[in-house]
């Protein structure tokens, strides 16, 4: 089944989301603070933050503020809100299931397996 | 610092070949100039060896999607990339190329990438359905007497560029698929790979695209000839005053003696009894159905000499253009002097006999190139004094 547009965020996007999640900022500022949150890590290339904010804008996920100049700012509007915090809770999720697995006991329907 | 000039060493839409040549061109101390980028070459300007990383950017204003990048976000995207300190060079087919000192990338994630280069795949995809149109001229060149009537009047040069066409088609629909499949595996988390060899067939390419270069100028210059010899009042025959038609002509008039043979039904026959013989071409090709023009050929012996007498049919044709393709026809025969007698006329008159058989005269004005009927003797130039002799004959 084909994916829907933002339906699942892919690192960098998701990363942006949490840079913008704390106050607006503009695109080199996002990629700055990514840079540091994750001790270089995680990098953005340029072309990338500006297609990701582009599509971003388009989907209604931020909007632009006007910061002096040719800069600009953006921030998250409320369905941004919720696709972040959509997106947090369900990588929180997976790794509470993750911590799970290394303790949890299940068993099949046909062969009775116990993993402790 | 110094200009130098060096000719692309690999197609021009090989992107990932173009990106490391220029890298190992700065690394040799020759930059890419902005705006650098030709046909058939790029302008660097010299200095002190340096690492340098170039990226081709697809550009907003030939996607012209709406799925990531629009027009009026073009000269922000740019803005965007040279606060990052990526400057911009210029623009090259589909993209916008940006430098770096140093290396470092554009895109760092696949899937964000994808989306552009899928975009661009689907834009290409359509140009280049647009540029099949031009093959259509292509194959009517191909395929048409307007095509063999070149080659007999010297501009075979047409013919020899059509490898040329050949090729160039191979490689945009190479290209395509490429951009496709580059796209695909970026879908799937691949990084689009920017390295390339571009030394492996950077020889034969270069003199591919000379060869090229010249085969389309000498093709330009051939097709300017022709029609300025066309336009040439050069050669053109004196003419009579005439107020009404020129008169009617038959077969007898010319040649009260000759045999009436066959017409055109049985064009085969007649070529295999005088394989010498010229035969006048039917009209048979595109062109001439869409304006109504057709031929019946038909020929009349006497002894040994076999003349061939053009039955034309015409309807809501332009007259010169019936007459200048019945002149270049006529001027394949053998007889190239035929065209240039007749070049410059505007108006063509016509009367049929019982067999089809008619007499055309050439108007310009008030004046007529006297009404003659058309004898062609096998191909060779004898045709020339032939149609001295009908025009001498008829009275005013």
């Amino acid at each position: 089944m084909p994916r829907k547009s933002m339906q699942v965020l892919t690192d960098s996007m998701f990363y942006i989301l949490m840079a913008l999640s704390k106050e607006e900022m503009c695109g080199q500022d996002i990629a700055a603070a990514i840079d540091a949150l994750t001790e270089s890590r995680i990098q953005i290339g340029p072309a990338t933050l500006y297609t990701i904010l582009s599509k971003f804008l388009k989907e209604g996920i931020i909007e632009e503020t006007p910061a002096g100049g040719r800069k600009r700012n953006y921030k998250l509007t409320e369905s941004g809100k919720q696709v972040y915090q959509q997106e947090k809770e369900r990588l929180l999720l997976c790794l509470e299931d993750a911590k799970r697995m290394e303790t949890y006991e299940y068993r099949q329907k046909d062969a009775a397996v116990s993993v402790i | 610092m110094s200009i130098v000039r060096r000719m692309l060493p690999c197609p021009s839409y090989d992107i990932a070949g173009l990106e490391t040549w220029f890298r190992d061109c700065a690394a040799k101390g020759l930059f890419l100039r902005e705006n650098g980028i030709g046909a058939l070459c790029a302008q660097f300007v010299t200095g002190e060896p340096q690492t340098m990383t170039y990226r081709f950017e697809p550009s907003a204003y030939i996607l012209n999607t709406d799925a990531i990048l629009d027009q009026d976000n073009l000269e922000n995207k740019t803005g965007f990339l040279e606060e990052a300190g990526w400057q911009l060079l210029g623009s090259h087919r589909q993209y916008l190329l940006f430098a770096h000192a140093g290396t470092c990338e554009l895109h760092t994630d696949p899937e964000t990438e994808s989306l552009i280069r899928m975009d661009l795949a689907r834009a290409r995809f359509v140009q280049l359905l647009r540029a099949c149109v031009p093959l259509l001229f292509y194959g009517f060149l191909v395929s048409s007497h307007f095509m063999q009537l070149m080659i007999q009047t010297g501009s075979w040069i047409v013919l020899a560029t059509i490898p040329f066409a050949v090729v160039s088609v191979i490689g945009s629909v190479t290209e395509c698929v490429r951009l496709f499949i580059e796209a695909s595996k970026l879908e799937k988390g691949i990084p689009y790979s920017h390295e390339k060899d571009w030394r492996k067939n950077a020889a034969a390419f270069k003199v591919f695209r000379i060869m090229k270069f010249c085969m389309y100028t000498l093709m330009a210059a051939a097709f300017v000839s022709m029609l300025a010899a066309d336009a040439s009042d050069a050669g053109r025959i004196s003419l009579k005053d005439y107020s009404e038609d020129p008169p009617f002509m038959t077969v007898a008039d010319i040649d009260p003696d000759a045999e009436y043979v066959m017409n055109s039904f049985v064009i085969e026959s007649l070529r295999e009894q005088f394989p010498t013989f010229n035969t006048m071409r039917h009209y048979s090709d595109l062109l001439s159905r869409d304006n109504y023009i057709w031929t019946e050929d038909a020929y009349l012996k006497k002894d040994e000499t076999v003349y061939c007498f053009t039955n034309l049919y015409y309807y809501d044709t332009d007259f010169d253009f019936v007459a200048r393709r019945l002149f270049r026809e006529y001027s394949t025969a053998g007889d190239p002097a035929f065209t240039q007698r007749f070049s410059g006329y505007d108006e063509l008159s016509g009367s049929e006999d019982e067999h089809g058989l008619i007499s055309f005269a050439f108007r310009k004005g008030k004046k007529v190139a006297a009404g003659i009927l058309h004898a062609d003797r096998g191909g060779d130039s004898v045709s020339a004094e032939v149609l001295q002799k009908l025009i001498d004959s008829v009275k005013p």
